[in-house]
């Protein structure tokens, strides 16, 4: 037998040590040790960075340096609207080490309509629920409508005349405007786009009537008197515009916030799911967490990891419901 | 005070401290990340994000400038040397960059994508601090009739890329446009092409398709031609910079760049991409000798150059007048605003002028700074390009597999890389046009989405394109761009039928 130059030998043991250390590797990061966090907690977020999800998951990490002896390290995997984050997440270790953010469009509505149910949040394992913001309808100052019911009478008199912009279908702000019609009975047009603040610049471009979204988008355009609120989809009229009804007081129950939390990959031990969100509830009492909430206008609503699985099983009827009667499940 | 003293004040507060050996080390990340393939300039910034959270406010705008203005021009580094855009915005200066790289001429592309890119840069940038205000209350002027319109505008270019078939680059052009359409629509929640698959969910990654289709294409092709007699991919690579004659030469390319790189930067939606493209096109266009292009011009490196490198004041005027980011790289600056816990908005320049006045400064200083980093690195780059081919190809292949998956960690991002690859090569052979098919990727995503759009916003009216003033004008230049080489066959066609008449009657 021919002998193998050096070069080959050495490559082919070098080879066959990192298949053995591949192999080794993983079995030693699942071995179950007592203290937990070892080492950085991947904080998996699937969308870009510089997005509404993406800075609260960075809000969050930073006040979280005050209460786990380990960082938050933000990861984005944006794309298929927030679920290749979670195709990602399903698939790591459950050892408490990856965490997944995720809102009811990534987590429910997505899922549900695309028919993927294995990226569905029951799919995973609740770990809380952190805060949220309302969704705002708001019109020109100039506006011929100075409340609600005169733009449903208006829309009444003229379907798909009113133009309403915001984000992209299958997230909060289209179910809010598609709820808001059917309870309503009327018909609006709804003007998608790539994101709020494309939403926003359509509105201001005077391409739309209406936006909706969140306030924290919304709240510097409403101090230069650009937008001026008309409605509000939460259960009781905010603190900040108590003069603006709500949907829901009209007869109209449409009652849909844009809430944020986290998951983790099923099968991550009960024990370590109940570290994390304490730690979180804890992070959320921070000065960082309390400024960043400030300037967003967001609420905090902490659910720990059982209520928190029963609201996302509520959720899930809630919009399922919508989803089915609108015709949005993929056939 | 007074706006000098303002921005004297923001020079100040950037160079304080170590600000200057922090915004240079912001530049050469950001050139690093720009060339890495796969690595966009948004990209580069978001991974040196979490550096930024120990650093105040204005140290960390600055040093996210810096990635920024460097991440617009590395990309032009493999562009020109391999082919391999490393940004999506260097894309278009590969069509003329490799072509002189092939030349020998390397140095002297890598030196006016460097100097042309720091003046569009610095023009912008000028330009952004006089008019941010004025240009804010235009930029919603620029709806999706505008932005349609621009993208159509662009699309022509697909003439110019097609290369001896016309019809075959139409085709190339329609199959990049097919291309954008797998994946979820945004528009209507349907899905496109996903056979079912969550992964196709988010359609083609563009910037690891641009690198399959040019790079991977053209290493399968050295493989198969290894030609060089010289030993080096590049052959005899001077490292030459270029002469001031030569500046001189590409001066109108330069001040076309800049211009489009501006109006484009302020439309919503197109970015750094789309102006880079257009500015090819119209530099072209403009240029007194229209025939070099495509064959080693420098005009064809100068202009998409400056502009992706002018867009940054674009992008700017919305992220700062409105609080809206005009790109995925602004975004990134007013995350980092929020972060540090002040709100971006319309306010942003009365609550705090210091802030803006900084970044300004700072934008100014890193543009400035790109000159003495960017030619270190190029001299680097040079001598690693004096690898033996075999080693060259097979380290530039494993580069593009780890860039393409670092950038979204999305497994399908590499695949498809080495899947264009051997489309773009089947292309090269059978004599279809990469170029016209990126073109139809890129232009073709923006012209499909905002024509839905400015047809939903009109209630299905298609006079809305000719009766907005922006989106006419756009319109009518398409179509005298698409009508005048026909105009001008048949004049001539009838001219020539003519003048046999003339001698006749004398």
């Amino acid at each position: 037998m021919k002998r193998m130059p050096v070069i080959q030998m050495m490559s082919a043991l070098a080879v066959a040590l990192a298949a053995l250390t591949a192999l080794v590797t993983p079995a030693a990061a699942q071995k179950p040790s007592g203290k937990f966090p070892t080492r950085p907690i991947v904080f998996v977020v699937g969308f870009g960075a510089g997005g509404g999800a993406d800075v609260m998951a960075r809000a969050l990490s930073e006040a979280a340096k005050t209460v786990l002896p380990q960082p938050l390290v933000v990861e984005n995997r944006p794309g298929a609207g927030g679920t290749a984050a979670n195709a990602h997440v399903a698939g790591r270790p459950a050892d408490g080490h990856t965490i997944l953010f995720a809102h009811a469009g990534s987590s429910i509505i997505t899922p549900v309509t695309a028919n993927q149910p294995g990226l569905k949040w029951s799919a995973f394992e609740p770990v809380a629920r952190i805060h949220a913001e309302e969704e705002w309808l708001m019109v020109h100052p100039d506006s011929p409508w100075k409340s609600i019911d005169q733009l449903v009478a208006y829309a009444k008199a003229n379907p798909k005349k009113v133009r309403v912009a915001g984000a992209p279908i299958g997230g909060i702000d289209s179910f809010v405007v598609l709820s808001f019609e059917k309870a309503a009975g009327i018909d609006l047009e709804y003007i998608p786009h790539d994101g709020g603040g494309q939403a926003i610049l359509a509105f201001l471009g005077r391409n739309a009537e209406v936006v909706v979204g969140n306030v924290s988008e919304f709240a510097q355009h409403i101090e230069a008197k650009k937008m001026v609120p008309i409605a509000v989809a939460s259960a009781k009229r905010s603190p900040i515009f108590p003069k603006v009804s709500t949907l829901k007081e009209k007869g109209w129950d449409v009652v849909m916030v844009q809430w944020r939390s986290v998951l983790a990959p099923k099968g991550t031990p009960p024990d370590r799911v109940a570290a994390l969100a304490r730690a979180f509830q804890k992070a959320m009492a921070a000065e960082s967490w309390k400024t960043f909430n400030k300037n967003s206008k967001a609420v905090d609503l902490y659910l720990g990891p059982a209520e928190f699985r029963k609201f996302l099983a509520a959720e899930e009827q809630r919009f399922t419901k919508i989803i089915d009667e609108l015709g949005l499940r993929k056939k | 005070m007074s706006f000098i003293e303002q921005l004297a004040a923001g020079f100040a507060s950037a160079l304080d401290g170590y600000g200057i050996l922090i915004m240079a080390a912001g530049v050469t990340w950001g050139i690093i990340g720009g060339a890495i393939p796969g690595i966009s300039g948004a990209v580069a910034m978001a991974l040196a994000l979490p550096f930024t959270y120990g650093l105040d406010a204005p140290t960390a705008l600055v040093m996210l400038a810096g990635v920024w203005a460097g991440a617009n021009y590395g990309g032009s580094i493999p562009a020109i040397l391999m082919r391999m855009p490393g940004t999506p915005a260097s894309a278009a200066c590969l069509f003329d960059g490799y072509e002189l790289a092939r030349q020998g001429r390397a140095a002297k592309a890598l030196g006016i994508s460097l100097i042309c890119g720091t003046i569009g840069g610095l023009i912008s940038i000028l330009v952004l601090i006089a008019l941010v205000l004025p240009l804010g209350e235009i930029v919603v002027r620029f709806g999706s009739p505008e932005v349609c319109a621009l993208a159509l505008f662009g699309l022509t270019l697909i003439a110019g890329l097609s290369g001896p078939s016309f019809l075959k680059g139409i085709a190339s052009g329609f199959f990049g446009l097919l291309l954008t359409t797998v994946g979820l629509d945004t528009l209507t929640g349907s899905m496109r092409f996903t056979f079912g698959s969550a992964d196709l969910l988010t359609g083609i990654d563009t910037i690891s398709v641009m690198i399959g289709l040019f790079a991977v294409s053209e290493m399968f092709f050295l493989i198969a031609h290894p030609a060089r007699p010289s030993g080096t991919l590049v052959g005899t690579a001077s490292t030459e910079f270029p002469t001031l004659r030569e500046l001189r030469e590409v001066g109108r390319a330069t001040l076309v760049g800049t211009i489009v790189g501006l109006v484009v930067g302020i439309m919503p939606g197109a970015g750094a991409t789309a102006s880079s493209f257009v500015a090819y096109n119209e530099a072209r266009r403009w240029s007194k000798r229209p025939e070099l292009f495509g064959k080693g011009s420098l005009e064809g490196v100068a202009a998409p150059e400056t502009a992706n490198n002018a867009v940054q004041g674009g992008d700017l005027v919305p992220t700062l007048a409105l609080g809206i980011p005009g790109s995925n790289s602004a975004a990134i600056i007013l995350a980092a605003l929020i972060l540090h816990g002040i709100m971006p908005g319309p306010f942003l320049l009365t609550k705090n002028p210091e802030l803006v006045y900084t970044l300004f400064a700072g934008l100014i200083i890193v543009n400035l700074l790109m000159i003495p980093v960017g030619i270190l690195i190029l001299r680097l780059t040079l001598i690693a390009m004096k690898l033996d081919p075999p080693v060259l190809i097979a380290s530039l292949l494993s580069l593009i597999v780890i860039g393409t998956y670092a950038g979204d960690l999305f497994v399908l991002n590499p695949i498809q890389a080495l899947v264009f690859g051997v489309i773009g090569y089947g292309m090269r052979i059978w004599g279809f046009s990469a170029a016209a098919t990126v073109l139809g990727i890129v232009l073709g995503m923006l012209a499909e989405s905002e024509l839905r759009r400015s047809l939903i916003i009109s209630h299905g009216d298609w006079t809305i394109f000719i009766t907005r003033p922006i989106s006419a004008t756009l319109i009518f230049l398409t179509f005298c761009v698409l009508v005048y080489p026909v105009l001008m066959t048949v004049l001539r066609h009838w001219r020539s039928r003519r003048v046999p008449a003339a001698p006749a009657a004398k």
